[in-house]
C-alpha cells in the first residue's frame, strides 16, 4: 500500500515537474526575446527551484543536481548580476531538454549529456563572473564572511504553514551560526496563543555562502516577517574564523545547539552596532511586489471550481426538477399536462447544459498545444536561418484533450513545412520586395461546432504548376486531368508526394503530409490548403469540438437502426429521383446536383440480414468527395455518446462505435470514410 | 483492492474447492469458474453487427458499456435453436496479457453451483466430445455425471479475435468483386 502510494506521489511529483518545465522553457523564450524582464527570470527561476527542491525530495538526484546548476547560472541573471545573453539562454533551453528526457524516463534513468551539460552551466557561470557588474559579485568569493540577520516574524508566521525552526537550521547549514533570541513581547501566560510567534532572532553567521543563499532561505516568508541580512566586515581572522563547513549541503553537527534560544554569544549584538556596515539591504514585507500570477497551466486535467460548481448547481436543478416530475407525475391523480411538458423541457435543458458543462472538463485551452511551438520555431528559424516571427492568436480557444492530444503532431509537422518549404530566407523576401523576417500566423477559433485553425505564412507560396507537374511525373495524377486549385493543393496531401528538391532533416520526404490528412480525418476532421503565389500559404484545419459526442442521423437499413454523423450528410434523395443508374463493371451511381456520385447499398455493404426496402438515397461528403448511400428510412436526428466497440470487442469495419438508444439499446455508427468507394485508389493504380 | 479481494476469496475457496458455475447445451453440462463469472442474464434481443461471425449474436447494453454476445451453441458448432424462457446470458470476464473484456455467453440454460476439488477434476487429454478440444480445459466428475470445464479464455480470444484477420479482409474483398 504504501509503496502504491509514494507511486502517485510521484507520478504527481514528475507531471508537476513537467508543467514547471513548460514554465521554464516558455520564460526562457521569452528572455531569449530580448526582454529579460525581472518577473519572467523570476518565474524562469522559481520554476527550476521547485524542479531542484522537489526532485530532492523525492529521490530524483539526476534532476535536482542538473537544476541545481542551472538554478545557480539563473540566480546570477535573476540578480542582474549578469546580463542575460543569447548563449546562455540556449545553454538553459538544452538543460530543459535533458531534464524533459530524464522526466520522460520517469525521472530515474540518468541522461547520457547530463553531465556535461552540468560542466557547460557552470564553467559559464564560471565565465561571467570574472566581470563583475556591481559590488555583490564578490559573494560568489570563498572568502569567510560575516552577516548579522535580523529576522522578526509576524505573529501570524507559523499559521501560515512556516516554521522559524526550519528556518533557522536550513541557515545553520550555511556555516557556523550563533543565535539570539529575543522574547522581550511573549505576552503573560493568560494571552498566550501557541499558534502565533512571539519571538524575534539575530543571528551572526560566519559563512562562506553568499548573502544570496541566506535570502534564498527566507525566500518563502519574506513576505511574513521583517528580515534584515546585513553584511560585516571582518575585523579580524580570529573572530570570525571560517570553519571548511561553508558548503550549502553539508549537515553541520552544530545545529540543535543553535536552535536552543540562548543568551548571545561573545559578541553577538554589538557587532551590529560598532562594525561598519558595507552594504545593506533590507526586504521587507511591504516592498517586493507579490509574484506575478502564472497563466494556467494544464498538462493533465486540472479542472476550474467554476466549472465545478456550475456543475453542481446544475445537478442541484436536476434534482429540484425531478421531485417536481414526480409530485406531477406520482401522485394519486394526474398533474396538469401543462405543466408537466414545461418541467420536461425544463429537464431536457438542465440534462444538456449538464451535459455540456460535463463535456467542458475534457476542455483545454488551444495555448496548451501551442505553447510548444515558439520553441520549435526559434530551433528551426536558427537551423534554416531564416527570419521568422510567430503570431499565435486564439490561444483560448477550448478544444477537447483528446483531440488536441492527436492533432500536436500534424500542427507540428505544418508549422515545419512553412518554415522549410513556405517561408523564404531573408535575402529572398527583400528580393521579393517583402520583409526580411517571415511571419508565421497560428490561429484557432471556434465556427459551428468546429474548432478551426489556421496555419498561415507569408512565404512563397504554392506554384500550382509545379505540384500538378510532380504529381504527373510520380503517378499521382493523370496528365490530362483538369483540376481546380483545391484539387491540386489536395495533391500535397498524396502519399509520397514532396515538391522539395532537396531532402532536409527538416522536411522534404513525403510521408508527412499524408500522415497529416490521416490523423487529421481520423479525428473526424478535415484539411484544406489555399495559397496564393508569391504572397503566402493558409492551412486551415477543422476539427470537431468533441469526440465523445456526435450530432447524429438515424437511419433504417435492413430493418436495423443505424446513426451516421450529421456533419457528413449533405441532402437526402428519394430513390425515384435519384436517377439510379448501374454501371457495367464499376457498381451503381446516382445523380446529385447534376453530376453522378458513387452509390453504395448500405445493407448491401454491411452484410445486413433484414430485408432492405431500399427507397431513400443519403449523399454524404467524405473527404470532400459525395457519394449516395441506399437506405431504407430517415428516422430523427439526435446527439448521441460515442462508445468504443474495442473495450470489449475489437472495431469493425464500416463502424465508428456505438451508442445507447434513449430505449436502451445499442445502435452502431456508421463511419462514413469507410463507406467511400476505392475509387481514389484505383484510379491511382 | 480489487486483487486483494480476490486473493482473500481464493484462499478461502482452496479451503473447499472451487466453485463452478454449470449450464447445459444441447443436453451436455458444462462448466464454468464462477469467479469470472459477473452476472446472468436472461436473453433479450441484441444489435447484430455486420461483417461478423454467425455466432457471435451482436452487442448489448450493459449499464452503459457494449458488450458482444456470443451464441456457445454455434461456437461450439452445434444447430442453432430458438431461444426460450430459460435461455440464459452469462456475462463472463475474461482477462488475457492486455485487457479485461466482458462478453456475453448464451446458453440454453444456467444449471447450478458446485464446489468442485481437486480430485474431482482430471485432464481431458484423449477424450472425445462433441466441441472443439481447444475450448475444454479439464473434466470433472459430478455425482454420477460428466461436466465438461470450459476454457473461456480460449472461447473469447477465438471469438472475438482470432476472426480478426480474415473477417476484416472479406467485405473488402467482397467490395471489389
Amino acid at each position: 500500500m504504501d509503496e502504491l502510494d509514494l507511486q502517485q506521489v510521484n507520478d504527481m511529483f514528475l507531471e508537476e515537474c513537467a508543467e514547471n518545465v513548460d514554465v521554464l522553457e516558455r520564460g526562457l523564450l521569452q528572455m531569449g526575446e530580448g526582454a529579460a524582464d525581472a518577473d519572467v527570470v523570476n518565474e524562469v527561476f522559481r520554476a527550476a527551484h521547485s524542479i531542484k527542491g522537489g526532485g530532492a525530495t523525492f529521490g530524483f538526484m539526476e534532476l535536482s543536481e542538473l537544476t541545481h546548476f542551472m538554478e545557480t547560472l539563473l540566480d546570477e541573471m535573476r540578480s542582474e548580476n549578469r546580463p542575460v545573453v543569447d548563449a546562455d539562454v540556449e545553454l538553459l533551453l538544452k538543460s530543459v531538454d535533458i531534464v524533459r528526457a530524464i522526466l520522460e524516463d520517469g525521472g530515474k534513468s540518468d541522461h547520457e549529456d547530463r553531465e556535461a551539460m552540468q560542466a557547460a552551466l557552470s564553467a559559464s557561470v564560471g565565465a561571467e563572473v570574472e566581470t563583475p557588474a556591481d559590488d555583490n559579485s564578490i559573494e560568489t568569493s570563498s572568502q569567510p564572511q560575516c552577516f548579522t540577520i535580523m529576522f522578526k516574524p509576524l505573529p501570524e508566521l507559523m499559521q501560515r504553514g512556516n516554521d522559524p525552526l526550519l528556518l533557522v537550521r536550513e541557515v545553520s547549514r550555511l556555516g557556523e551560526l550563533s543565535l539570539k533570541v529575543d522574547t522581550n513581547s511573549i505576552p503573560g501566560w493568560g494571552d498566550l496563543d501557541a499558534s502565533l510567534c512571539h519571538m524575534a532572532w539575530t543571528a551572526e553567521l560566519h559563512t562562506e555562502a553568499d548573502q544570496e543563499a541566506i535570502e534564498e532561505i527566507f525566500e518563502w516568508v519574506e513576505l511574513d516577517c521583517d528580515l534584515t541580512i546585513e553584511r560585516i566586515e571582518v575585523p579580524s581572522k580570529g573572530e570570525c574564523n571560517a570553519e571548511a563547513n561553508g558548503a550549502q549541503d553539508q549537515t553541520p553537527a552544530k545545529t540543535d545547539e543553535a536552535l536552543e534560544p540562548k543568551t548571545p554569544s561573545e559578541n553577538g549584538g554589538e557587532v551590529v552596532a560598532t562594525t561598519p556596515v558595507k552594504e545593506k539591504k533590507a526586504l521587507s514585507g511591504s516592498d517586493r511586489p507579490a509574484p506575478a500570477s502564472a497563466p494556467a497551466e494544464s498538462t493533465s486535467i486540472r479542472i476550474a471550481t467554476d466549472k465545478i460548481d456550475q456543475m453542481i448547481n446544475l445537478v442541484g436543478e436536476l434534482v429540484i426538477t425531478q421531485s417536481m416530475l414526480n409530485r406531477l407525475g406520482g401522485g394519486e391523480e394526474a398533474g396538469d399536462p401543462q405543466e408537466l411538458r414545461a418541467r420536461l423541457a425544463e429537464l431536457e435543458r438542465n440534462t444538456r447544459e449538464l451535459q455540456e458543462s460535463v463535456m467542458r472538463v475534457r476542455m483545454l485551452p488551444m495555448s496548451t498545444g501551442f505553447s510548444r511551438l515558439p520553441r520549435l520555431v526559434r530551433d528551426l528559424s536558427r537551423k534554416l536561418d531564416k527570419q521568422v516571427e510567430l503570431v499565435v492568436e486564439g490561444g483560448g480557444t477550448e478544444i477537447d484533450k483528446t483531440v488536441l492530444e492527436r492533432m500536436m503532431d500534424p500542427l507540428v509537422h505544418l508549422v515545419r513545412n512553412s518554415l522549410d518549404h513556405g517561408l523564404e530566407g531573408a535575402a529572398e523576401r527583400t528580393e521579393a520586395g517583402k520583409s526580411a523576417s517571415g511571419t508565421l500566423t497560428l490561429c484557432a477559433y471556434q465556427e459551428s461546432g468546429s474548432i478551426v485553425i489556421t496555419i498561415a505564412d507569408d512565404g512563397r507560396g504554392i506554384d500550382r504548376e509545379r505540384v500538378l507537374s510532380k504529381a504527373i511525373e510520380k503517378g499521382v495524377a493523370a496528365d490530362d486531368e483538369q483540376l481546380t486549385d483545391e484539387q491540386v493543393y489536395q495533391l500535397l496531401f498524396a502519399p509520397g508526394f514532396s515538391t522539395a528538391e532537396t531532402v532536409s532533416d527538416v522536411s522534404g520526404r513525403g510521408v508527412g503530409m499524408d500522415v497529416v490528412r490521416r490523423n487529421i480525418v481520423d479525428l473526424g476532421g478535415r484539411v484544406e490548403i489555399a495559397s496564393t503565389l508569391g504572397k503566402g500559404t493558409t492551412v486551415t484545419i477543422r476539427l470537431p469540438l468533441t469526440l465523445a459526442i456526435l450530432d447524429g442521423q438515424l437511419i433504417r437499413a435492413a430493418g436495423q437502426d443505424f446513426v451516421v454523423p450529421l456533419l457528413n450528410i449533405i441532402e437526402t434523395l428519394e430513390e425515384d429521383n435519384a436517377h439510379v443508374t448501374r454501371l457495367p463493371g464499376s457498381g451503381e451511381v446516382c445523380r446529385f446536383r447534376g453530376a453522378y456520385v458513387p452509390l453504395i447499398d448500405l445493407a448491401q455493404r454491411l452484410r445486413l440480414q433484414g430485408a432492405a426496402t431500399g427507397k431513400l438515397v443519403v449523399i454524404l461528403e467524405i473527404h470532400g468527395q459525395s457519394i449516395g448511400v441506399l437506405i431504407d428510412q430517415v428516422l430523427g436526428q439526435q446527439q448521441v455518446v460515442v462508445k468504443a466497440l474495442e473495450d470489449n470487442y475489437r472495431s469493425v469495419p464500416g463502424i465508428a462505435g456505438a451508442t445507447i438508444m434513449s430505449d436502451g439499446s445499442v445502435a452502431l455508427i456508421i463511419d462514413p470514410s469507410s463507406l467511400a468507394p476505392e475509387t481514389e485508389l484505383s484510379q491511382v493504380a | 483492492m480489487q486483487t486483494a479481494n480476490a486473493e482473500i476469496s481464493e484462499m478461502s475457496i482452496q479451503e473447499m474447492g472451487e466453485q463452478y458455475l454449470t449450464f447445459v447445451l444441447n443436453n451436455e453440462e458444462y462448466a464454468i469458474e464462477i469467479l469470472k463469472v459477473q452476472e446472468i442474464k436472461s436473453w433479450a434481443p441484441v444489435t447484430p453487427i455486420p461483417c461478423s461471425p454467425d455466432y457471435l449474436l451482436g452487442v448489448i447494453n450493459l449499464r452503459g458499456a457494449i458488450v458482444p454476445v456470443v451464441d456457445l451453441r454455434q461456437k461450439f458448432g452445434m444447430e442453432p435453436r430458438d431461444f426460450t424462457p430459460v435461455t440464459a446470458v452469462i456475462i463472463v470476464r475474461a482477462t488475457d496479457s492486455e485487457q479485461q473484456r466482458v462478453a456475453g455467453l448464451v446458453v440454453d440454460q444456467v444449471e447450478e453451483v458446485y464446489h468442485l476439488q481437486a480430485g474431482q477434476i482430471q485432464d481431458s487429454a484423449g477424450i472425445a466430445a462433441s466441441i472443439d478440444s481447444k475450448f475444454i480445459s479439464s473434466l470433472a466428475q459430478i455425482d454420477d455425471k460428466l461436466v465438461i470445464l470450459i476454457n473461456l479464455e480460449s472461447i473469447i480470444d477465438s471469438s472475438l479475435e482470432l476472426m480478426n484477420l480474415s473477417d476484416a479482409v472479406k467485405p473488402a474483398d467482397q467490395i471489389a468483386s
